[in-house]
């Protein structure tokens, strides 16, 4: 009995303080006014933001570096896609390092097939068949491929995609980055994040005939960074169609 | 009274619904196929010989995809993720495979109580290792082209984020067309989830992510 006194006066105490704004974090730098403060979930406008119970103030400006480093990251990688931008590849593939981290990527690319294979009937000898002229460069990644190497992979996926598909990509453009959440641990940080972009493509048809099309896609990703040198980088990247969105 | 003893029965009925489905749910699932994951992407290994005692009628499969790409067919439940339902629909409404109600199962069924389905029927993934378990066909990946390679009847499947996970499939429908919709020519295909009619088989007008996209093509045999 005395026991849950105790425990209720402390209790108490602590919502008193929190009041007071002694404990309560009101104003976190770079997020604007923080709308609720409750244990370790912070919420800020339509978002949580997670953030742990130790080192909790030190922390907070890492969400900012850490959105920079997958926004600036992830369109990086789109731009290197771009057509006026293929003869800098070197010049991006230099820069994605900077964001992509050469640890084993955390979502590393699985088998599409069962194994048992069999072709007992011809294949329809269609010209302009690209059937297993090159295989995708993310299914040729060897196992432990970092992040890096898998975003690069990406780049390469999109490159032969273009030349094989007939179509080039013109332009892109983010119209959202949305936060659903951001959890840091020390040095590990997960964050969940819809992106909302178009793309614009040109398709040039066999008599000639161009087809222009820009559509609008809407992923939410999941992302894993880690902390090397003081610097955030993605080691982690993977996302799902947002419902609404599919092709 | 009565209506004590209605609502004890309304219960009992949705229990045993509830625990039916789960273990329906929990046989498929703890069902092995037996084969490890590999890429098989290039190679092929001509051993096994299709199942002589399913044949597929692709003209069949084409033509209900073509009848009902834009509508729903009130004959099975609708699903917000269509893609596969509708495929499995071709291949058995059209195609004349028939369900299995057996290990390995295929089927989508409609009780008086409500529908229950195997994965194998409403995700790819599945329908593909049903397909395989089954000696149905088989998959290659292929990368995009004006042709898709793919037959009438087969069914393309699509990794949206290069997981190596298939997202998404639609059913090869026309050879050497206009998609009418994008003006993009090529193999056109027939879909649901987002219900399309004869667009371009990559769905590259339709897809922003031109760089982690993923093509392959689940060939049935007929």
């Amino acid at each position: 009995m005395l026991k849950s006194i105790s425990t209720l006066k402390v209790l108490f105490f602590i919502a008193l303080l929190s009041l007071i704004g002694v404990l309560g974090v009101k104003r976190i730098q770079g997020m604007g006014m923080v709308n609720t403060v409750h244990g370790d979930v912070i919420r800020h406008n339509e978002n949580i933001v997670y953030i742990s119970k130790t080192e909790r103030i030190p922390e907070v400006p890492e969400v900012e570096r850490i959105k920079a480093t997958i926004e600036t990251g992830w369109r990086l990688r789109l731009q290197a896609g771009l057509d006026r931008n293929k003869d800098n590849f070197d010049f991006f593939k230099e820069q994605l390092g900077r964001f992509y981290s050469e640890r084993p990527s955390r979502f590393p690319v699985q088998s599409p097939w069962p194994q048992r294979q069999s072709s007992p009937y011809p294949e329809k000898n269609a010209s302009g068949t690209n059937k297993n002229e090159g295989v995708s460069p993310l299914l040729m990644l060897p196992p432990g491929a970092s992040e890096l190497e898998k975003q690069l992979a990406v780049v390469e996926n999109g490159r032969l995609n273009e030349e094989r598909g007939n179509f080039r990509v013109v332009d892109f453009g983010v119209k959202k980055f949305d936060y659903k959440r951001i959890n840091i641990r020390a040095n590990e940080a997960d964050v969940i994040v819809d992106i909302v972009f178009w793309s614009k493509f040109k398709f040039e048809n066999p008599d000639g005939t161009i087809a222009t099309a820009t559509p609008t896609g809407g992923e939410q990703h999941t992302f894993h960074l880690v902390k090397e040198d003081g610097r955030w980088k993605i080691d982690g990247d993977t996302f799902i169609i947002i419902p609404g969105y599919e092709p | 009274m009565k209506k004590i003893g209605i609502f004890v029965l309304m219960v009992i009925v949705l229990l045993d619904y509830s625990l039916i489905g789960q273990s329906v749910r929990a046989e498929y699932n703890n069902h092995d196929y037996g084969d490890s994951w590999t890429v098989q992407c290039l190679q092929y290994s001509a051993t096994a010989s299709p199942n002589s005692a399913a044949s597929y009628t692709r003209y069949g499969a084409r033509g209900y995809a073509e009848q009902w790409a834009l509508n729903f067919n009130s004959n099975y439940k609708h699903l917000s993720s269509d893609c596969t339902n509708f495929v499995s629909q071709a291949m058995h409404d059209g195609g004349e495979y028939p369900m299995q109600f057996q290990s390995p199962k295929w089927y989508m069924e409609r009780h008086w109580w409500g529908w229950t389905w195997s994965n194998s029927w409403t995700v790819i993934g599945d329908l593909i290792n049903f397909v395989y378990a089954e000696n149905w066909g088989y998959g290659y990946c292929v990368s995009p082209g004006y042709s898709s390679s793919a037959w009438y009847g087969d069914i393309i499947t699509y990794d949206w984020n290069g997981d190596g996970i298939w997202d998404h499939a639609s059913m090869e429908t026309v050879y050497n067309g206009h998609d009418p919709n994008s003006g993009v020519y090529g193999d056109l295909v027939d879909q649901h989830t987002t219900n399309r009619k004869h667009a371009i088989w990559t769905l590259q007008p339709y897809n922003p992510n031109w760089q982690t996209t993923i093509y392959g093509i689940l060939h049935l045999y007929y």
